[in-house]
This record gives C-alpha cells, structure tokens and sequence, in this order.
C-alpha cells in the first residue's frame, strides 16, 4: 500500500514538473521581450526541473540515493537564479530596455550614480 | 505535421538502435573483445578508460598533443606584452554566489578525474570543469583578480608537467621492456576491480591528461580574453565605476 502511494505521489510530482517544462517553452514562444522570457525561461528549471528531480528523490530505491537528488535540487536552486540573473542585468546594462513597463527604479539608480 | 513525423520516426529509430545494443548478437568485432577482456587485462571498471589510456594510449598522447601545440598557438597569436586588466566583474549576487561554489566544484572536478577509471569521466572531462572553474572567476570577478590567484606562468608549468608525466610513464613501459605506454605488462599493479587503487597505470594517466587540459583550456580562454579587453577596455572600466551594487 505504501509503495503504491509512493508511486502515485512521484508520478504526480514528475507530472507538475513536465507541466512547468510545457508553460516555459510557450512563454518563450509567445512572450515579447528578453525579460518575460527570461522569466519563462528559468520556470523550465525552478518549476520543472526541481519537481521532476523530486519526483526522482521519492522514486529512488535507497536514502542514498534520494540524498543525490537532493543536493542537485538545491545546487539548480542556487545556480539558476544566479546565471538568470546575470543574463538579465547584462542585458540592461547592454542597452535593451523592457517593453511595456511604467516604472524603471533599476534605470533610475544607475542614473542617479551617474550624476 | 511534416516536421512531428519526422521528429517520430527518427526517435522510433534511435529507439530501435537502443534497443538493439542489449542483444548479444549485434556486439561484434572489437567491441566483443574488449566487453570480455576489457576488466581482466587491464582492471579497470570503465572499458571506455581502458580503451583511452591502454589500448589506444598512443592516440591519447597524439590528442593530448593537439591540445598542446593549440595553446602554443593561440598563446603566440594572441601575445601582447602591454594590456589593460580589468577588475570589471559581475554583481555581488553573482559574486557572491559563485564564491560559494567555487569550492564544490573543484571537488567535482577532481572526483572525475581521480575516479576515471572507474566511473564515467576522465581527464579530459575533469580538466575541462577545472579550466570552468578558473572561466568563471575570470568572468565573475574579473581578469586581474584570477590572474593574481592563478599566475599565467604557473598555468603553463601545470600544463608542462602534465605532458611530460604523460610521456614519463609511457617510458616506465620502455623501461620494463614492454613497448610505450604499456599497463600492466610493465608491471603496474592491477589491483580489484572497482576499487580505488586499480587499472595500474590509468589513474596516473588520467592524472597527468587532467593537468594538462586544465590548464591549457583555461590559458586559450585567457589570452582570448585578453585581446577582447585591449578592444573593449574603455567601455569596461566606464562600467567599472557604478558596478558594485
């Protein structure tokens, strides 16, 4: 009974996962600009990546096992948003200004440096 | 619809050659030889090491090699004595997180190499996370501060010492009179298989492939970089001066 509930509960975290995985390649399509899509982008690892590994962490036969999928869980949590960061402030700083924004607080303090 | 089939019909393919490969008949040839003698000559539990560094060891050294006269070359073209280094680095989130992962992968590196011929990795692949390694603090923290940790010179020393332990136990097997880069017939010690101490030489080829690819990929991304900052130099420390939030 318990290895079945196991079962049902992975393949319901890989299952968000893939969904996740899906939302971000039609972000990536549909979204206008470099931001949004950057946004986009990183979903695939924090929402599918993370719950497909998670999925894999409860599957796994041994504790061991599910101890490795855990520290690639939290080694994607730290890089991610780290190099998607990097990739979006480089873009900013290349020039490329949002689309549909009304407020720039990031343009402003450069600016205001600046001065 | 054209384009879905197709992406069908080539996954149905490959499918099919995976499947295929657990089929005893279809391993042949060489492939055959080496599944079945591969743990017993040489004692490592990767057949793919044992095919790099003791079957195919002189074809290791000639890569190797390539990889050698290509940092030669591209150190040579690319050599200008008076450049401007930039301590232009990224933010102090992407500082600051890689800092702190720094260390982990220098473990990992080190962990492909030392357990190459057990599992898969090698020196190649070590050597190309550790030359990673020294990228990232190039990118992230900026030229002058990996050159003040890790001095050009001391790169070409590693990379140096690398190829000639290569060639130094290539001779070992010379020595023992059993041909160039020979193994066990030299009288390497085979030890168990999928143990840490095993596969005689190939741990210390691995070793010496590991030095030398570290340090020559990460001596081309150097002196690539450093004709970029000679070019871009003016717009790198205009950033410089508002870059620290």
């Amino acid at each position: 009974m318990i290895q079945e509930m196991r079962f049902v509960v992975a393949y319901l975290f890989m299952a968000i996962g893939v969904f996740f995985s899906l939302t971000s390649v039609l972000g990536i399509i549909r979204f206008p600009d470099v931001y949004t899509r950057i946004h986009a982008g990183t979903k695939a690892l924090t929402g599918g990546a993370l719950f497909v590994l998670a999925g894999g962490a409860i599957l796994a036969p041994s504790w061991q096992a599910s101890a490795k999928f855990v520290l690639i869980i939290v080694f994607f949590l730290i890089t991610n948003p780290l190099s998607s960061h990097a990739i979006a402030r480089a873009c900013y700083r290349h020039g490329i200004k949002p689309e549909l924004i009304y407020k720039d607080e990031y343009g402003e303090k450069i600016s205001n440096k600046k001065e | 619809m054209g384009l879905l089939l197709l992406c069908l019909g080539i996954g149905w393919w490959l499918w099919k050659g995976v499947a295929a490969m657990e089929d005893p008949e279809f391993i042949i040839g060489p492939a055959a030889y080496y599944i079945i003698n591969t743990a017993e000559e040489t004692g490592a539990a990767n057949i793919v090491a044992a095919i790099l560094f003791d079957y195919r060891g002189i074809d290791t050294l000639g890569e190797a090699s390539v990889i050698y006269t290509t940092v030669c070359g591209v150190a040579m073209l690319f050599s200008k004595s008076k450049y401007k280094r930039s301590s232009a680095g990224l933010s102090f989130i992407a500082r600051r997180g890689v800092s702190f992962l720094v260390p982990f992968l220098l473990l990992y590196g080190s962990t492909i190499i030392l357990m190459g011929h057990m599992t898969p990795g090698g020196g190649f692949q070590g050597g190309a996370v550790f030359a990673t390694v020294t990228i990232l603090l190039c990118i992230v923290f900026g030229s002058s501060f990996e050159m003040s940790r890790i001095k050009p010179k001391t790169k070409e020393t590693i990379e140096s010492l690398g190829g000639l332990f290569f060639v130094f136990l290539g001779g070992v097997g010379l020595l023992a009179g059993a041909g160039f880069l020979a193994n066990t017939a030299a009288g390497f010690p085979r030890g168990q298989v999928g143990n840490f101490l095993s596969a005689g030489a190939i741990p210390l080829l691995n070793i010496a492939v590991g030095m030398k690819v570290g340090a020559g990929l990460s001596t081309i991304f150097y002196s690539m970089v450093r004709v970029l900052e000679l070019e871009f130099g003016e717009q790198m420390s205009e950033v410089e001066g508002n870059d620290k939030n």
